[in-house]
């Protein structure tokens, strides 16, 4: 791939990833000068008990700890005034927060008030800025993620607020705290990681350091995803593999604009047909094969990222891109068969019309990293029928 | 491959800035950090080289420059970061520019330490993990493609009087940012574009094949060392080429967040103590051990070498080699880049010990401090993520070879039979 001739990157997030990575938690916090932090989790994570292996985690840190579970999501930003006050009151000087999707976001926004004192999302909205010295957050996700939960991004009762400044600086990946999804939520997550990361390396403006983190949440979707269809060499615990192919996704994303197949699908699973990981699931060969066209970018590397070097080197230059792609499309294949149809292979898998689609997606713009302009109609045709394009 | 270790840390929290214009992002990078009188910290060289008047050219009237220090010593020391610290307070300054390397780096750092913290007593602040917040802006410019020093966590300065070098360890020691910009190198002659971009190979090259490797640092690797394998050779025979110089000073970043995470071996290890006994630049050091490194751990790493040559000389290349040759395949190319390297540089640039000299003229490595320099590396920490151990007959046979040269004999590998 070219190198760009100007660039930028910025990813604050230390990761931490394997077995007992928990146990790094209060060394990372005192690194950073926080001895009282509030532990908060989401419903899931107090029902599969994630919250558990964070608390002893702690046992010898000679810290305070605020501890709040099973915290519901459906009105985040009451929730997160109500846990400002805890947090507040209490003395805290960080945050740990268990849990996936849109918790993560109200973890940010209640880090952003406690940090800054604003309380109404919209002063950011406006313009007021967002300081590059927010308290310590650390992330644990689990393997049900929408993507999202590393970026610099927050979803806030239809507002979105983003900046680099508000990805988490603490990640902690653990087979303790990732859960075992079943194996539908657990592709699911692994869509959403492989759109997040391929549409992050296949843009004509990649640069390398984006590409770094992309390649690696690439790979290890790909890996996931193959073990759940039924790859017998799939190695190391399959959920940590997903959750951490998600989270690098999100640090791929940081606070750049969403990619047009992301954003395509959450578009879609408006309709409550379909999920927004199975619909961009759907829609990422298609919106790579046209964006590779209109660019005319090698399609190449997919047969390198979603395989091996070797077979991308066995395969003649010329067949590689149409390689790739078919090896995306044949992975959705797999999990639409290992999953009962559960995982669509095309829009229409989900009963849905062409219309509805149609309608669904009318108001998304193609413009954005990436995004080749038009051929908006032909993706979404053929990834209701599941036809390529060419 | 994806190799995935079963615990890694990864963490590379400077914002990168690269491009043909990135001097003039610094202003904007300023802002965001609220800072507007910025000390520019320097070398000699560096400000001879006229890359201040570049820096401060770029800079325009957008910001006002605090004060020049361009008196860095070679290695970093306290009296220097003193005297920093000083003339930063009487200005006025809020944030430092680093421009040069790793010693201008390491004593802004030390003066960073000593104004965010108000203190004079730098010696407080020595060790592990003793800084607890963030101290003022710090921006990075390095002025050679190799050291990767702006992405480290770590400042080394030197107590002449105590004869003591105080090691600094924190994140809060990172740069703010790191500006890579093709002004800063393209005036870089050929053997030291040479050195340092086979340092920052050695570094991308360790990174991936040693013991502490992770996903993250390997993606970080492989880049590195297609950007150095597709670009170098092209700068060296065209030292004006912009998107060329970009190109590797990318990768030295690339290659030092790929280190930073993953560490290094045998290669820094014995390159290490060559530079503290004889003087040999490290960026020649690491461009004539390298192949020895990969030659004497391939039994150990030998499949993790063969997967660089696709990186390194591209799928044909990779595809036509059969699976059981790349990794010597590896070896052989890097060989051959010293060789053309050393032919490009009409011979200054060594392609064994023997062919390195002093300012004077004199052989840099006579064949007698082959065994000092084999004591100095036995007590060299980065020996401690090297695939294989190597003990004192280890040490020699490799020196013995770098000096002269040749390749290793595997076969004479101590215990090489014994153990395998």
């Amino acid at each position: 791939m070219p190198l760009p001739t100007c660039f930028e990157f910025e990813c604050p997030v230390k990761t931490h990833c394997g077995d007992r990575a928990l146990e790094n938690i209060a060394f990372e916090m005192r690194a950073m000068n926080a001895v009282k932090p509030l532990i908060i989790g989401d419903e899931p994570a107090a029902q599969e008990k994630r919250l558990v292996p964070v608390l002893n985690a702690f046992k010898n840190a000679e810290m305070t700890l605020g501890v709040v579970e099973a915290i519901p999501v459906e009105d985040p930003a009451s929730v997160a005034a109500q846990l400002a006050a805890i947090y507040r009151d209490k003395d805290c000087d960080a945050i740990v927060a268990v849990g996936q999707g849109p918790f993560i976001d109200m973890a940010k926004w209640l880090n952003l008030m406690v940090s800054t004192g604003e309380e109404n999302p919209d002063a950011f909205i406006e313009g007021k800025g967002i300081p590059r010295s927010l308290r310590p957050l650390a992330v644990i996700p689990s393997a049900t993620a929408d993507g999202l939960e590393l970026s610099g991004y927050v979803r806030l009762q239809g507002k979105t607020l983003r900046s680099v400044n508000l990805m988490p600086p603490l990640l902690f990946l653990d087979p303790r705290s990732v859960g075992q999804p079943g194996d539908v939520a657990l592709a699911e997550t692994g869509l959403t990681a492989l759109t997040l990361a391929l549409e992050a390396m296949f843009t004509a403006d990649a640069n390398p350091m984006d590409v770094v983190y992309a390649r690696t949440a690439a790979k290890l979707a790909a890996m996931g995803l193959n073990g759940l269809a039924g790859d017998s060499e799939i190695g190391g615990p399959l959920s940590l593999t997903v959750a951490h192919a998600a989270a690098l996704a999100g640090c791929t994303l940081g606070a750049g604009p969403q990619p047009l197949a992301f954003k395509l699908g959450w578009a879609v699973a408006e309709t409550g047909k379909i999920s927004a990981a199975q619909a961009m699931g759907v829609m990422l060969s298609y919106v790579l094969e046209h964006r590779l066209a209109a660019n005319e970018m090698p399609a190449d590397m997919l047969l390198e990222l979603l395989d091996s070097a070797g077979r991308y080197a066995r395969t003649p230059e010329g067949q590689r891109g149409a390689a790739g792609l078919q090896l995306l499309r044949d992975l959705l294949n797999r999990l639409f068969e290992t999953t009962d149809g559960k995982i669509r292979r095309t829009l229409s898998d989900s009963g849905l019309s062409l219309q509805d689609v149609t309608e669904a997606t009318e108001g998304i713009s193609a413009q954005g990293k990436g995004n080749a302009s038009g051929g908006q109609e032909t993706i979404i045709t053929c990834a209701w029928e599941g036809r390529p394009i060419r | 491959m994806l190799h995935i270790p079963g615990y890694y840390e990864y963490c590379c929290r400077v914002n990168v800035v690269a491009g043909h214009d990135g001097l003039e992002k610094i202003p904007a990078l300023l802002e965001r950090v609220q800072a507007a009188k910025p000390m520019i910290v320097t070398d000699r060289g560096v400000a001879g080289a006229g890359l201040i008047d570049v820096v401060t050219a770029a800079l325009g009237d957008k910001v006002t420059i605090g004060g020049v220090e361009d008196d860095v010593p070679q290695d970093s020391s306290l009296e220097a970061v003193q005297r920093i610290a000083e003339a930063y307070r009487a200005n006025g300054c809020d944030a430092l520019i680093a421009v040069g390397g790793g010693s201008v780096l390491d004593t802004a750092k030390g003066a960073n330490i000593m104004v965010s913290e108000e203190t004079d007593d730098l010696m407080a602040f020595s060790g592990v993990g003793k800084l607890k917040r963030r101290l003022k802006p710090l921006i990075a410019i390095p002025t050679t493609a190799g050291t990767g020093s702006e992405t480290t966590l770590v400042a080394v300065i030197k107590d002449h009087a105590r004869h003591q070098k105080m090691p600094f360890v924190s994140y809060f020691l990172l740069p703010d940012a790191a500006v890579l910009d093709s002004r800063m190198t393209l005036t870089l002659p050929p053997a030291i574009t040479a050195a340092t971009a086979m340092d920052a190979l050695t570094h991308a090259v360790e990174a991936y094949t040693c013991l502490a490797k992770n996903p993250l640092s390997d993606a970080n690797a492989v880049s590195a060392i297609e950007l150095i394998a597709r670009h170098l050779m092209a700068v060296m025979q065209q030292p004006d080429n912009r998107d060329g110089r970009l190109a590797l000073a990318v990768a030295a970043t690339l290659a030092g967040m790929a280190f930073s995470n993953a560490m290094v071996g045998m290669v820094h290890n014995i390159g290490h103590a060559t530079g503290a006994v004889c003087g040999v630049p490290h960026g020649t050091c690491m461009a004539i051990l390298l192949p020895y490194g990969l030659e004497y751990n391939q039994h150990r790493n030998g499949h993790l070498t063969a997967e660089l040559l696709f990186h390194l000389e591209g799928p044909d290349v990779f595809a036509h080699t059969p699976s059981d040759q790349r990794a010597q395949k590896v070896i052989a190319c890097i060989r051959e880049m010293n060789q053309s390297l050393h032919a490009i540089t009409q011979g200054q640039h060594a392609r064994c010990l023997r062919e390195t000299y002093d300012r004077d003229g004199n052989r840099a490595v006579p064949f007698e401090r082959l065994t000092e320099i084999a004591a100095t590396a036995k007590n060299d920490p980065a020996i401690l993520l090297n695939p294989e151990d190597l003990d004192d007959e280890d040490y020699m046979m490799v020196l013995e070879h770098a000096w002269d040269g040749s390749p290793l004999n595997r076969a004479d590998i101590a215990g090489f039979e014994k153990k395998y």
